[in-house]
């Protein structure tokens, strides 16, 4: 079973997901809300905003960590204003982690290989970005001078 | 040139130590061979066949001296005292160790260098034209646009697991020298109404489907590029193939989307990202053009006092070597990686630092590699130019090739990659050796001669005017020729001549298209109007008899 981490890197100790059921966007939807778990074919921009608005938390997926599909997904759904947690679920490695959180992932299933420790130093590997993403909206004018605070956001 | 900030080499140094951790990892067995795989590759190393091979970026091919002295300097301690340069501006070193090369990055971040994104399926190292800021017939400079590019896609955390590799060409002048439509995306710089628009030009590729690339946008507004290109990848991250490698360039999805859909997919996208956090402030151009201000060239003009007469300038070297300037009374130098009997592209340390030299001295401390493997001095003063070559022909840099039949574009082949089918460096040397022998090569003039030693096509061969493509039939190896291909203006793939030649038939047959060339040409056309003229059948009827 692969060890659930924070976008910081700490352990999840109690799901929040756990009892919540799991639905793909075809299925019924239940009254009491769900989890929405979305192929890396799915197209973000054609999901209807009353599936994402009931959602309480959204499994997006990497097949194989080679297979980046599902970073483009998760920022279409930043983009789409959907605030609640992304997660990663699949083949997610340790030096994958810190892109995924820049795309917009808050939470990662990480594979069992790799340790704990590990992952947190690969969310700790760079302090800045060179462009922005959705942890950093700021930085386009890092150029002009130095960073101001919420520039250096990437370090939680 | 651009210097980097705290901000740039922050990050180039903590790429180095991300990149030693994980070699680290995977010596103890961490990291399995096919999750190191990708973590090398998008730093620039390859496993090659007899050793592994590190490709450093040389972004939009421009280059300080002390960085092309560090890159000797490297050759040496790392290496065998030499390094190759590659049509997309960039240097590998085929002889490095595995363990040497956290050393080397390390190395590298010191004088603002890295191997970022130099392979692997993501946006590889942006390249423009060699001449961009000097050249007489450009429209603006392209490297404020290039450097904003390279900024934009250095570990862009969405793009680095794409289908397949993507490369941008960004050209500004008249005539296209950056092969803008054999890239992923080509953007060529133009004025309306002398406001600066881009032009995109999308899908193009070489490799084993080579296609020309598609206009999607006549008239780009540059504070909306990062925009636009963040639009095309990621319509091409979500929807490129990723069932066969061979099928998954973007080309191939512009090609079975539609150019029409495809475009709207783009658009699209686009309309979602217009406006945004990546809009390019006048500020922020501003603040990036200021880095590529010309150069104070009254400063260095002053012809020498000294009485005696400066070096004769050899009139071969000076007709093919020497290039218009935009600023009166400079040149630049084309120093040739094209000498009889070496591979192309190589050039050892002490030519480097040579190089290096001379950029110090004459110029502005500035050295381009170009997208057909020579090394460029772009600033020259003119009264300068004798001992420039007297200095360049001391170190086997002097050979009045450029742009002639010798001077080829040409992959390392067989004798170091672990993909090609056949040999190059050996054939380019047979053909070289024909050429000059037969006192072709001037009597030809430029003509654009292009190898590869696969179907991959490092080499190009698909837009040479002339291209040889090495095959493999049943262990044999067997040579493709193409004619009529061309990477600039008018772009335009080449076709078969006939049936592949074996390796002795292919010099012989490129001094017989030559030949043929000679004998059906007008006065004053050039190879390409002439074959344009008379088509392909009197070529290969010459050639197969």
């Amino acid at each position: 079973m692969a060890r659930l981490l924070n976008r910081d890197g700490t352990m999840i100790l109690d799901d929040p997901w756990v009892d919540i059921p799991v639905v793909t966007p075809d299925a019924e939807l239940p009254e009491q809300g769900y989890i929405l778990s979305l192929e890396n074919t799915v197209s973000i921009r054609e999901l209807a905003h009353e599936l994402l608005d009931r959602a309480r938390g959204i499994a997006l997926h990497f097949p194989a960590f080679t297979d980046g599909r599902a970073y483009s997904q998760a920022r279409e759904l930043r983009q789409r204003g959907y605030a609640g947690e992304i997660r990663a679920l699949g083949d997610v490695l340790a030096d994958q982690l810190l892109a995924m959180r820049r795309c917009g992932f808050s939470s990662f299933a990480l594979v069992d290989a790799h340790t704990l420790r590990t992952a947190q130093a690969a969310l700790r590997a760079f302090v800045h970005a060179a462009q922005p993403a959705v942890d950093n909206r700021g930085l386009q004018t890092r150029r002009l001078g130095e960073p101001t605070a919420s520039d250096t956001a990437l370090l939680l | 040139m651009y210097q980097y900030d705290a901000l740039d080499q922050q990050l180039v140094d903590s790429r180095a130590r991300q990149f030693a951790d994980q070699t680290r990892r995977y010596r103890a067995g961490e990291l399995t061979e096919d999750q190191f795989r990708p973590l090398r590759l998008q730093n620039g190393l390859y496993e090659q066949r007899f050793a592994p091979m590190l490709r450093v970026a040389i972004p939009y091919g421009t280059l300080s001296s002390v960085q092309l002295r560090a890159l000797a300097t490297i050759s040496e301690r790392h290496d065998k005292g030499y390094g190759h340069f590659t049509t997309r501006q960039n240097i590998q070193f085929n002889w490095p160790a595995l363990d040497s090369v956290p050393l080397i990055l390390e190395e590298l971040a010191t004088v603002q260098m890295h191997a970022i994104q130099t392979s692997g399926n993501c946006i590889r190292n942006t390249t423009t034209d060699v001449y961009a800021g000097v050249a007489p017939d450009e429209f603006e400079d392209p490297r404020p646009w290039c450097e904003l590019i390279r900024q934009w896609s250095t570990l862009h955390p969405e793009f680095a697991h794409l289908p397949r590799k993507f490369k941008i060409a960004v050209s500004a002048a008249k005539q296209d020298r950056a092969a803008t439509y054999v890239h992923d995306i080509g953007l060529q710089i133009h004025h309306v109404d002398g406001a600066t628009r881009f032009r995109v030009i999308v899908g193009g590729g070489l490799g084993r489907t080579p296609i020309l690339g598609s206009i999607i946008r006549e008239a780009l507004e540059p504070e909306h590029l990062r925009s636009y290109l963040e639009a095309v990848l990621r319509v091409y991250n979500l929807l490129g193939r990723r069932d066969n490698k061979y099928k998954a360039r973007i080309k191939i999805l512009l090609k079975e989307t539609g150019i029409e859909k495809f475009t709207q997919l783009v658009e699209d996208e686009y309309a979602t990202l217009r406006g945004g956090e990546l809009t390019v402030s006048p500020a922020e151009i501003a603040h990036v053009s200021a880095y590529f201000q010309a150069p104070d060239y009254a400063s260095k003009a002053q012809p020498p006092t000294t009485d005696s007469s400066p070096p004769a300038v050899p009139a071969d070297w000076l007709r093919h070597n020497v290039k218009a300037h935009r600023v009166s009374g400079w040149t630049s130098v084309v120093v040739s990686l094209k000498p009889r009997n070496e591979p192309p592209g190589d050039a050892t340390a002490l030519q480097m630092r040579v190089v290096a030299e001379l950029a110090d001295r004459y110029g502005f401390g500035e050295i381009r590699v170009s997208h057909d493997q020579n090394l460029v001095l772009p600033d020259v003063p003119e009264h300068q130019l004798g001992a420039v070559h007297n200095a360049l022909q001391a170190v086997g840099l002097a050979t009045p090739n450029n742009g002639l039949a010798s001077d080829m574009i040409c992959c390392p082949g067989l004798d170091f990659c672990s993909l090609a089918n056949a040999g190059s460096i050996g054939v380019a040397r047979d053909i070289q050796a024909l050429v000059e022998d037969e006192d072709l090569e001037q009597a030809v003039g430029d003509i654009r001669l292009n190898m590869s030693g696969c179907m991959n096509g490092c080499g190009h061969h698909s837009v040479g005017h002339i291209g040889i493509l090495g095959v493999d039939k049943k262990g044999e190896e067997w040579y493709q020729l193409t004619l009529g291909g061309n990477s600039k203006n008018d772009p335009r793939l080449g076709d078969r001549l006939g049936a592949a030649l074996s390796r002795n038939d292919v010099a012989p047959a490129v001094s017989t298209l030559l030949r043929t060339y000679l004998q059906l040409r007008e006065p004053q056309e050039q190879f390409l109007q002439t074959y344009a003229r008379v088509g392909l059948t009197p070529f290969k009827e010459a050639v197969y008899g």
